[in-house]
Protein backbone atom coordinates (compact mmCIF):
# COMPACT_ATOMS: atom_id res chain seq x y z
CA UNK A 1 0.00 0.00 0.00
CA UNK A 2 1.45 3.52 -0.71
CA UNK A 3 1.90 5.44 2.25
CA UNK A 4 0.14 8.72 3.08
CA UNK A 5 2.93 10.72 2.71
CA UNK A 6 3.27 9.81 -0.68
CA UNK A 7 0.02 10.43 -1.79
CA UNK A 8 0.41 13.70 -0.68
CA UNK A 9 3.47 15.04 -1.80
CA UNK A 10 1.58 13.69 -5.16
CA UNK A 11 -1.11 15.91 -4.50
CA UNK A 12 1.00 18.52 -3.80
CA UNK A 13 2.02 18.02 -7.30
CA UNK A 14 -1.43 18.71 -8.54
CA UNK A 15 -2.03 15.07 -9.10
CA UNK A 16 -5.93 15.22 -8.40
CA UNK A 17 -5.83 11.12 -9.19
CA UNK A 18 -3.47 10.86 -5.15
CA UNK A 19 -6.49 12.81 -3.61
CA UNK A 20 -8.94 10.17 -4.58
CA UNK A 21 -6.89 7.28 -3.30
CA UNK A 22 -6.22 9.64 0.32
CA UNK A 23 -10.15 9.85 -0.14
CA UNK A 24 -11.08 6.14 -0.62
CA UNK A 25 -8.65 5.36 1.95
CA UNK A 26 -10.36 7.80 4.47
CA UNK A 27 -13.90 8.39 3.99
CA UNK A 28 -15.61 5.90 5.53
CA UNK A 29 -13.88 6.71 9.16
CA UNK A 30 -13.96 10.59 8.33
CA UNK A 31 -17.79 10.56 7.67
CA UNK A 32 -17.87 8.12 11.07
CA UNK A 33 -16.64 10.63 12.83
CA UNK A 34 -19.65 13.28 11.67
CA UNK A 35 -21.89 10.69 11.57
CA UNK A 36 -21.54 9.84 15.61
CA UNK A 37 -21.47 13.72 16.41
CA UNK A 38 -24.47 15.11 14.21
CA UNK A 39 -26.49 11.97 14.44
CA UNK A 40 -27.89 12.59 10.26
CA UNK A 41 -26.45 10.94 8.11
CA UNK A 42 -27.38 13.90 5.50
CA UNK A 43 -25.24 16.49 7.78
CA UNK A 44 -22.72 13.90 8.01
CA UNK A 45 -22.29 13.26 4.80
CA UNK A 46 -21.97 17.12 4.01
CA UNK A 47 -19.52 17.75 6.69
CA UNK A 48 -17.72 14.81 5.33
CA UNK A 49 -17.44 16.56 2.24
CA UNK A 50 -16.51 19.50 3.38
CA UNK A 51 -13.84 18.24 5.23
CA UNK A 52 -11.91 16.68 2.53
CA UNK A 53 -12.21 20.03 0.77
CA UNK A 54 -10.60 21.88 3.68
CA UNK A 55 -8.19 18.70 3.42
CA UNK A 56 -7.34 19.81 -0.10
CA UNK A 57 -6.75 23.75 0.36
CA UNK A 58 -4.49 22.92 3.54
CA UNK A 59 -2.67 20.42 2.53
CA UNK A 60 0.63 22.17 2.04
CA UNK A 61 0.45 23.25 5.95
CA UNK A 62 0.51 19.98 7.31
CA UNK A 63 3.76 19.42 8.89
CA UNK A 64 4.38 15.75 9.49
CA UNK A 65 3.92 16.59 13.42
CA UNK A 66 1.33 13.77 14.13
CA UNK A 67 0.07 10.92 11.94
CA UNK A 68 -1.93 12.36 8.45
CA UNK A 69 -4.94 10.70 9.99
CA UNK A 70 -4.75 12.21 13.49
CA UNK A 71 -4.33 15.67 11.56
CA UNK A 72 -7.36 14.70 9.54
CA UNK A 73 -9.61 13.30 12.34
CA UNK A 74 -9.11 16.14 14.23
CA UNK A 75 -10.34 18.61 11.09
CA UNK A 76 -13.44 15.98 10.52
CA UNK A 77 -14.24 16.35 14.49
CA UNK A 78 -13.86 19.60 14.72
CA UNK A 79 -15.75 20.69 11.37
CA UNK A 80 -18.61 18.22 12.53
CA UNK A 81 -18.58 19.60 16.77
CA UNK A 82 -18.91 23.00 14.76
CA UNK A 83 -21.80 22.51 12.25
CA UNK A 84 -23.72 20.86 15.44
CA UNK A 85 -22.92 23.68 17.03
CA UNK A 86 -25.11 25.96 14.10
CA UNK A 87 -27.80 23.68 13.55
CA UNK A 88 -30.60 24.42 16.45
CA UNK A 89 -32.39 20.91 15.50
CA UNK A 90 -30.17 19.35 18.65
CA UNK A 91 -30.09 20.60 21.97
CA UNK A 92 -26.76 21.68 22.79
CA UNK A 93 -25.33 22.28 26.50
CA UNK A 94 -21.87 22.75 27.56
CA UNK A 95 -21.72 20.49 30.70
CA UNK A 96 -19.53 22.13 32.98
CA UNK A 97 -17.79 19.18 34.31
CA UNK A 98 -16.41 17.68 30.70
CA UNK A 99 -17.33 20.41 27.82
CA UNK A 100 -19.21 17.80 26.18
CA UNK A 101 -22.03 17.79 24.05
CA UNK A 102 -25.55 16.71 25.34
CA UNK A 103 -28.15 15.63 22.65
CA UNK A 104 -31.24 15.02 22.71
CA UNK A 105 -33.09 12.18 21.83
CA UNK A 106 -34.85 12.83 18.29
CA UNK A 107 -37.66 10.16 18.42
CA UNK A 108 -38.81 11.08 22.17
CA UNK A 109 -37.75 7.66 23.26
CA UNK A 110 -35.23 7.42 26.48
CA UNK A 111 -31.81 6.86 25.50
CA UNK A 112 -31.69 3.70 27.01
CA UNK A 113 -30.59 1.69 23.68
CA UNK A 114 -33.19 0.35 21.43
CA UNK A 115 -31.31 -3.51 21.67
CA UNK A 116 -34.54 -5.78 20.00
CA UNK A 117 -34.07 -7.89 17.33
CA UNK A 118 -31.00 -7.10 16.07
CA UNK A 119 -27.66 -9.08 16.33
CA UNK A 120 -25.21 -8.28 18.93
CA UNK A 121 -22.76 -5.59 16.69
CA UNK A 122 -25.64 -3.93 14.91
CA UNK A 123 -26.92 -3.66 18.67
CA UNK A 124 -23.50 -1.96 19.94
CA UNK A 125 -23.94 0.23 16.44
CA UNK A 126 -26.83 1.32 18.01
CA UNK A 127 -26.27 1.98 21.39
CA UNK A 128 -22.98 3.68 20.32
CA UNK A 129 -25.07 6.35 17.76
CA UNK A 130 -27.18 6.71 20.65
CA UNK A 131 -24.27 8.26 22.44
CA UNK A 132 -23.49 11.47 23.34
CA UNK A 133 -21.41 13.10 20.59
CA UNK A 134 -18.33 13.09 22.34
CA UNK A 135 -18.72 9.80 23.80
CA UNK A 136 -19.68 8.15 20.67
CA UNK A 137 -16.36 9.58 19.01
CA UNK A 138 -14.02 8.47 21.61
CA UNK A 139 -15.42 4.97 21.06
CA UNK A 140 -15.09 5.20 17.49
CA UNK A 141 -11.92 6.79 17.36
CA UNK A 142 -10.23 4.32 19.96
CA UNK A 143 -11.95 1.37 18.58
CA UNK A 144 -12.75 1.57 14.95
CA UNK A 145 -10.04 3.89 14.03
CA UNK A 146 -7.46 2.49 16.31
CA UNK A 147 -6.00 5.73 17.97
CA UNK A 148 -4.55 5.57 21.18
CA UNK A 149 -4.78 7.91 24.23
CA UNK A 150 -2.40 10.26 23.08
CA UNK A 151 -3.76 10.63 19.25
CA UNK A 152 -7.41 11.16 20.74
CA UNK A 153 -6.35 13.98 22.94
CA UNK A 154 -4.96 15.97 19.81
CA UNK A 155 -8.65 15.03 18.14
CA UNK A 156 -11.09 16.11 20.67
CA UNK A 157 -8.94 18.65 23.03
CA UNK A 158 -9.53 16.37 25.88
CA UNK A 159 -6.68 15.69 28.72
CA UNK A 160 -5.51 12.32 28.44
CA UNK A 161 -7.36 11.63 32.05
CA UNK A 162 -10.49 12.42 30.80
CA UNK A 163 -10.20 10.59 27.65
CA UNK A 164 -9.31 7.56 30.27
CA UNK A 165 -12.25 7.83 32.78
CA UNK A 166 -14.87 8.45 29.75
CA UNK A 167 -13.78 5.20 27.80
CA UNK A 168 -13.90 3.39 31.41
CA UNK A 169 -17.19 4.84 31.93
CA UNK A 170 -18.54 4.62 28.89
CA UNK A 171 -17.09 0.48 28.15
CA UNK A 172 -19.18 -0.04 31.65
CA UNK A 173 -21.99 1.45 30.67
CA UNK A 174 -21.96 -0.52 27.42
CA UNK A 175 -21.12 -3.77 29.45
CA UNK A 176 -23.73 -3.25 32.04
CA UNK A 177 -26.41 -3.44 28.58
CA UNK A 178 -24.71 -6.12 27.02
CA UNK A 179 -24.98 -7.83 30.32
CA UNK A 180 -28.68 -6.96 30.47
CA UNK A 181 -29.26 -8.04 27.14
CA UNK A 182 -27.82 -11.73 26.98
CA UNK A 183 -29.83 -11.75 30.61
CA UNK A 184 -33.13 -11.11 28.89
CA UNK A 185 -31.96 -13.61 25.69
CA UNK A 186 -31.60 -16.01 28.52
CA UNK A 187 -35.11 -15.60 29.91
CA UNK A 188 -36.68 -15.46 26.35
CA UNK A 189 -34.95 -19.21 26.04
CA UNK A 190 -36.22 -20.57 29.36
CA UNK B 1 -14.44 0.91 46.40
CA UNK B 2 -12.72 -2.53 46.10
CA UNK B 3 -15.03 -4.09 42.75
CA UNK B 4 -14.53 -0.41 41.12
CA UNK B 5 -11.14 -0.82 41.20
CA UNK B 6 -11.11 -4.23 40.23
CA UNK B 7 -13.52 -3.18 37.70
CA UNK B 8 -11.29 -0.48 36.26
CA UNK B 9 -8.24 -3.53 36.36
CA UNK B 10 -10.05 -5.24 34.03
CA UNK B 11 -10.42 -2.74 30.95
CA UNK B 12 -6.89 -1.93 31.97
CA UNK B 13 -5.78 -5.31 31.68
CA UNK B 14 -8.06 -5.90 28.30
CA UNK B 15 -5.98 -2.14 27.55
CA UNK B 16 -2.16 -4.26 27.91
CA UNK B 17 -1.60 -1.61 30.52
CA UNK B 18 -1.04 -4.11 33.66
CA UNK B 19 2.66 -4.29 34.31
CA UNK B 20 3.55 -7.66 35.16
CA UNK B 21 3.41 -7.76 39.24
CA UNK B 22 -0.42 -5.99 38.63
CA UNK B 23 -1.16 -8.55 35.73
CA UNK B 24 -0.04 -11.92 38.26
CA UNK B 25 -1.98 -9.91 40.86
CA UNK B 26 -4.87 -9.61 38.94
CA UNK B 27 -5.20 -13.37 37.65
CA UNK B 28 -4.81 -14.42 40.57
CA UNK B 29 -7.90 -12.53 42.04
CA UNK B 30 -9.45 -13.38 38.94
CA UNK B 31 -9.37 -17.66 40.13
CA UNK B 32 -10.63 -16.47 42.93
CA UNK B 33 -13.18 -14.34 42.61
CA UNK B 34 -16.45 -15.51 40.00
CA UNK B 35 -18.26 -12.37 39.55
CA UNK B 36 -14.84 -10.73 38.41
CA UNK B 37 -14.51 -13.31 36.05
CA UNK B 38 -17.64 -13.34 35.24
CA UNK B 39 -17.18 -9.64 34.81
CA UNK B 40 -13.83 -10.10 32.98
CA UNK B 41 -15.38 -12.52 30.14
CA UNK B 42 -18.67 -10.31 29.23
CA UNK B 43 -16.09 -7.20 28.85
CA UNK B 44 -13.93 -9.50 26.60
CA UNK B 45 -16.62 -10.23 24.87
CA UNK B 46 -17.44 -6.64 24.27
CA UNK B 47 -14.42 -5.63 23.53
CA UNK B 48 -14.53 -8.40 20.75
CA UNK B 49 -17.87 -6.93 19.42
CA UNK B 50 -16.14 -3.09 19.67
CA UNK B 51 -13.72 -4.19 17.72
CA UNK B 52 -16.14 -5.47 15.02
CA UNK B 53 -18.09 -2.30 14.58
CA UNK B 54 -17.78 -1.40 10.98
CA UNK B 55 -17.25 1.96 9.80
CA UNK B 56 -20.41 4.05 8.58
CA UNK B 57 -20.31 4.52 4.23
CA UNK B 58 -21.55 7.15 2.90
CA UNK B 59 -23.62 7.60 -0.08
CA UNK B 60 -22.08 6.24 -3.82
CA UNK B 61 -21.30 9.66 -4.67
CA UNK B 62 -19.76 11.00 -2.13
CA UNK B 63 -16.24 10.67 -3.74
CA UNK B 64 -17.46 12.43 -7.11
CA UNK B 65 -19.17 14.98 -5.20
CA UNK B 66 -16.06 16.06 -3.48
CA UNK B 67 -13.41 15.49 -6.92
CA UNK B 68 -16.60 18.21 -8.44
CA UNK B 69 -15.76 20.38 -5.98
CA UNK B 70 -11.92 20.68 -5.36
CA UNK B 71 -10.86 24.00 -6.61
CA UNK B 72 -7.87 23.90 -9.14
CA UNK B 73 -5.37 24.77 -6.44
CA UNK B 74 -2.55 22.43 -7.58
CA UNK B 75 -3.52 22.44 -10.92
CA UNK B 76 -0.27 21.62 -12.65
CA UNK B 77 1.36 24.99 -14.41
CA UNK B 78 3.99 25.10 -16.84
CA UNK B 79 7.27 26.07 -15.22
CA UNK B 80 8.86 26.64 -18.67
CA UNK B 81 11.39 29.93 -18.57
CA UNK B 82 9.90 32.73 -20.27
CA UNK B 83 13.07 32.80 -22.17
CA UNK B 84 14.47 29.56 -23.54
CA UNK B 85 17.91 29.26 -23.48
CA UNK B 86 18.25 28.90 -27.55
CA UNK B 87 16.51 31.92 -27.98
CA UNK B 88 18.48 33.74 -25.51
CA UNK B 89 21.41 32.49 -27.58
CA UNK B 90 19.94 33.83 -30.41
CA UNK B 91 19.47 37.17 -29.26
CA UNK B 92 23.47 37.68 -27.82
CA UNK B 93 24.26 36.65 -31.58
CA UNK B 94 22.02 39.23 -33.05
CA UNK B 95 23.59 41.83 -30.43
CA UNK B 96 27.08 40.93 -31.92
CA UNK B 97 26.55 40.58 -35.17
CA UNK B 98 24.85 44.45 -35.18
CA UNK B 99 27.31 45.85 -33.32
CA UNK B 100 29.98 44.12 -36.00
CA UNK B 101 28.17 45.72 -38.54
CA UNK B 102 27.93 48.66 -37.36
CA UNK B 103 31.38 48.77 -36.62
CA UNK B 104 32.38 47.70 -40.28
CA UNK B 105 29.90 50.65 -41.58
CA UNK B 106 31.01 53.23 -39.50
CA UNK B 107 35.16 52.15 -40.63
CA UNK B 108 34.32 52.20 -44.59
CA UNK B 109 32.11 55.08 -44.24
CA UNK B 110 35.71 56.81 -43.14
CA UNK B 111 37.39 55.78 -46.56
CA UNK B 112 40.38 55.27 -45.55
CA UNK B 113 40.23 51.43 -44.79
CA UNK B 114 44.03 51.04 -44.39
CA UNK B 115 46.36 49.66 -41.05
CA UNK B 116 48.41 52.97 -40.65
CA UNK B 117 45.59 55.20 -40.25
CA UNK B 118 43.97 53.01 -37.68
CA UNK B 119 43.88 55.44 -34.94
CA UNK B 120 42.07 58.22 -36.96
CA UNK B 121 39.95 55.37 -37.93
CA UNK B 122 39.32 54.42 -33.96
CA UNK B 123 38.45 58.00 -33.74
CA UNK B 124 36.37 58.66 -36.85
CA UNK B 125 34.04 55.81 -35.10
CA UNK B 126 34.31 57.20 -31.65
CA UNK B 127 33.10 60.33 -33.24
CA UNK B 128 30.27 58.50 -34.84
CA UNK B 129 29.49 57.12 -31.92
CA UNK B 130 29.13 60.29 -29.88
CA UNK B 131 27.50 61.89 -32.60
CA UNK B 132 24.44 59.96 -31.87
CA UNK B 133 21.70 61.65 -30.16
CA UNK B 134 21.54 61.09 -26.57
CA UNK B 135 17.62 59.92 -26.25
CA UNK B 136 18.82 56.99 -29.51
CA UNK B 137 21.50 56.10 -26.89
CA UNK B 138 19.54 56.03 -23.63
CA UNK B 139 16.44 53.88 -25.72
CA UNK B 140 20.10 51.37 -26.43
CA UNK B 141 20.69 51.66 -22.70
CA UNK B 142 17.35 50.33 -21.29
CA UNK B 143 16.45 48.13 -24.34
CA UNK B 144 19.67 46.67 -22.66
CA UNK B 145 18.28 46.76 -19.00
CA UNK B 146 15.23 44.89 -19.64
CA UNK B 147 16.04 42.19 -21.66
CA UNK B 148 18.59 41.38 -18.40
CA UNK B 149 16.06 42.15 -16.00
CA UNK B 150 13.31 40.31 -17.65
CA UNK B 151 15.66 36.98 -17.80
CA UNK B 152 16.82 37.56 -14.33
CA UNK B 153 13.11 38.06 -12.89
CA UNK B 154 12.50 34.79 -14.59
CA UNK B 155 15.19 32.92 -13.79
CA UNK B 156 14.76 34.00 -9.64
CA UNK B 157 10.32 33.28 -10.07
CA UNK B 158 11.10 29.74 -11.78
CA UNK B 159 13.67 29.16 -9.02
CA UNK B 160 11.20 30.23 -5.67
CA UNK B 161 7.94 28.72 -7.47
CA UNK B 162 9.85 25.17 -8.34
CA UNK B 163 11.43 25.17 -4.55
CA UNK B 164 7.92 26.03 -3.24
CA UNK B 165 6.23 22.99 -4.94
CA UNK B 166 8.48 20.88 -4.02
Amino acid sequence: MVEDIHLIQQVLKGNQAAFRSLMERYQSYVFTIAYKVLKNRESAEEVAQDVFIKVYRMLGSYQQKSKFSTWLYTIAYRTALDEARKKKRYSLSIEADDQHLQIADEDGKSPAFDLQQADLNKQLEAAIQHLKPIDATLITLYYLNEKNVQEIQVITGLTKSNIKTKLFRLREQLREQLKQQLQEEVKDLL
Amino acid sequence: MEENQDIKRVWTQLDGALNEKEQADFLQKLQEDPELSAAFAEAQQLEAHLKEVEADEPSMRFTANVLDQLPVLYKKVSVEPVLSQQSLWRGVLLLLASVLLSFTAALSGTGTGSGENSFIQWQSYLDKFMGLPSSALMIAALTGFCIVSVFAIDQVLKKRFLSKRT
